[in-house]
């Protein structure tokens, strides 16, 4: 760490002047506390947001962004520094593919993630997207397995594709409700949270609108459909986990290799296992098919 | 004089369709039916009722609001029409099974009364991760049949999504936006019938959002200005038409070698290019299944058999399974290993400890 020159926040200048003072007075609220570095990790499935917040949170375009190719390849990390106050925000893969939850993408994540502390986890997620279903949970479940159920001492969740008008004749705030509560419960069971372990457990949820046609308020600030300028919002959130007591989690080798499998150098295993294929499977198969062809009277296709 | 024997010929047309019209009361008799499918909360229950005019069938965003198979009977401008709504599908591997079931009951509903149109709804606005949709429409191909894209739309939702931005950081053109949502799946289809050329199955743009623009009509209009539901119902009445006729679509341009497979798994015929050969005949069949292995482990089957039966080929493709597999014999040579380490007294002191 040491040595390496951390480039300088210089993307906090092109926000408007009210969300630069309170991300100012945010960041200022950590040097007090004595956190001059924080570590935030960005996951979720592919095509929520991840990248596009990051770009937004920074202030710059720092993680390439395309609406319609399969989205960031390998984890990438952003790291700004303001007077003293280094930001590291991690930007990952998606963790979903075909269907269900891609391991490889998980291991690639822990390895780039060695020896590094997370300070905060973002889990992404769209406010449009409204049905949850079992492969949430399963990418819940992954990351508790991942990284332990103490992470979610330092979660929140994003919800972004934030402006939109609330179908079902719902009100914004009551579609922001049950999206918030239908995915936090999805969370819950994912991660294996029981009910009385529920309030030790809170992680917030906050909104987030990247495209450029965000309404803003009268100090220019992107704001939400509730009129909340939603980057000092997201960025106190933030800040708050960040001091509420919990430790970091730190990514070490227990956490990637809980087993320690080391590859000997004659490696035995894959000679065994085809030899117990061959003898108990493909043989047995080879007969059936003998014996079938055998007893053949239908002409074949053709 | 042609010009003139044209007029003619429309005067006659316009003179017999306004007495049939007569005759028949209300009915004009000409009735469209119609198949719902898609995944789950896409908006098939909204648009059946977008097309009827009035709440047909229950709508919920947050939780599948269709459970069963429903067969809706309506009038649209006289027409009679009849909609069968589905449940939606699921795209995670655990409700694979639930699928297969929601499948085989439409395609006992296809058999009992043939649709002229089916609609394959999806949202326009949520196609970034579509390449997870090609196991699906490869199960939804294998029930209902490849002949079933012969007759389908491509019905977007959420069509009057304002697109993302590009990576200029400008909001894409709605014709750009469209275009490539659309592609994304039109490719998908392609891949699964194994066309390589520019084939494209007919789109219907939607928007059931109640505060979405209107024309003077009540008539939801797209960001072109268009009436959506009036162009819908025009593509459905051409399928049908064309179909009754039976003049060849560009998908019919390749014979649709469709198996008569008795068999529970999704199957499909293999095909050999051939580029000299326009007659497509198969050379096999392939079949796949995703299983969970020990409940967890995400693998996926396959059997390839050549047509003359000479050859086959039997692959299990599970790189989680393997990495498994590969941490537990690791973790049973640690265990076995620490025992020999240990030496003798200390095992001996051991068991006197914990008797």
């Amino acid at each position: 760490m040491a040595g390496q020159l951390v480039k300088e926040w210089a993307g906090i200048q092109q926000f408007p002047v009210a969300t630069q003072e309170k991300l100012v007075d945010l960041l200022a609220k950590l040097k007090n506390q004595n956190a001059d570095t924080l570590t935030i990790l960005v996951m979720g499935k592919g095509g929520v947001g991840k990248s596009s917040t990051i770009n937004s949170i920074i202030g710059e375009r720092v993680v390439t962004v395309s609406a319609f190719q399969s989205e960031t390849p390998r984890p990438v990390m952003v790291s700004r520094s303001r007077a003293g106050f280094t930001l590291n925000i991690i930007d990952t893969p998606g963790l979903v593919e075909g269907g269900y939850v891609n391991d490889q993408v998980f291991d690639s994540i822990k390895r780039f993630l060695m020896t590094k502390t997370i300070d905060v986890l973002l889990y992404v997620d769209r406010l449009d997207a409204y049905r949850v279903d079992d492969l949430d949970k399963q990418v819940v479940k992954a990351i508790t397995d991942s990284f332990g159920k103490e992470i979610w001492h330092k979660a929140m969740v994003v919800l972004t594709h934030a402006q939109l008008s609330p179908p079902d004749a719902l009100t914004y705030e009551e579609l922001f409700s049950k999206r918030s509560e239908s995915l936090l419960k999805c969370v819950r069971q994912g991660a294996r949270i029981s009910k009385k372990d529920v309030q030790n457990f809170a992680i917030p949820v906050a909104l987030v609108e990247n495209s450029g046609r965000c309404n803003k308020n009268e100090h220019d600030e992107k704001i939400l459909p509730t009129g909340t300028p939603w980057i000092p919002n997201v960025v106190h959130a933030i800040t708050d986990i960040a001091l509420n007591g919990h430790g970091g989690i730190l990514v070490d080798q227990k956490v990637i290799h809980p087993f320690n499998p080391s590859i000997p150098k004659h490696n035995v295993m894959p000679f065994l296992a085809f030899v117990l294929q061959y003898f108990f499977v493909i043989k047995p198969i080879q007969k059936q098919i003998k014996y079938d062809v055998s007893r053949e009277t239908i002409p074949s296709w053709a | 004089m042609k010009c003139s024997s044209q007029t003619f010929h429309l005067d006659s047309a316009e003179k017999a369709a306004m007495e049939l019209e007569a005759q028949r009361k209300d009915d004009l008799g000409f009735p469209l039916c119609i198949l719902v499918i898609g995944k789950t909360g896409v908006g098939k229950s909204a648009t059946i009722n977008s097309i009827f005019g009035e709440s047909k069938t229950a709508v919920n965003a947050f939780e599948p609001s269709t459970t069963r198979v429903k067969e809706i009977i309506g009038k649209i401008d006289g027409v009679k029409v009849k909609v069968f709504d589905t449940p939606g599908l699921r795209n995670s591997l655990k409700d694979q099974p639930k699928n297969r079931k929601i499948l085989s009951s439409v395609k006992k509903l296809m058999k009992k009364s043939p649709p002229d149109v089916i609609l394959y709804v999806d949202r326009l606005d949520t196609q970034s991760d579509n390449v997870n949709d090609l196991p699906l429409l490869k199960l939804v191909t294998s029930y209902l049949g490849s002949s079933m894209w012969r007759k389908s739309i491509l019905a977007f939702t959420h069509a009057t999504s304002v697109p993302p931005d590009g990576p200029d950081g400008y909001p894409l053109s709605c014709e750009v936006f469209i275009a490539q949502q659309s592609e994304g799946v039109q490719q998908l289809i392609r891949e699964l019938l194994g066309l390589n050329d520019d084939s494209m199955i007919p789109i219907s743009l939607v928007e059931n959002h109640p505060f979405a623009k209107k024309n003077e009509n009540g008539e939801t209009l797209l960001h072109n200005g268009e009436s959506w539901r009036s162009n819908l119902l025009f593509l459905c009445y051409s399928i049908k038409t064309l179909s009754e006729v039976n003049i060849q679509n560009p998908l019919e341009q390749r014979k649709f070698v469709d198996l008569q497979i008795r068999s529970q798994l999704p199957t499909r015929p293999v095909f050999e290019s051939h580029d000299w050969d326009r007659d497509i005949d198969y050379d096999g069949v392939l079949i796949e299944d995703k299983l969970e292995i020990a409940g967890c482990f995400p693998a996926v089957i396959s059997v390839q058999l050549a047509k003359d039966k000479r050859e086959c080929n039997f692959q299990l493709h599970s790189s989680f399974l393997t990495a498994r597999i590969m941490e537990l014999l690791a973790r049973t040579r640690n265990f076995l290993t620490s025992l020999k380490a240990k030496p003798k007294s200390e095992r001996i002191k051991q068991r006197l400890v914990y008797p």
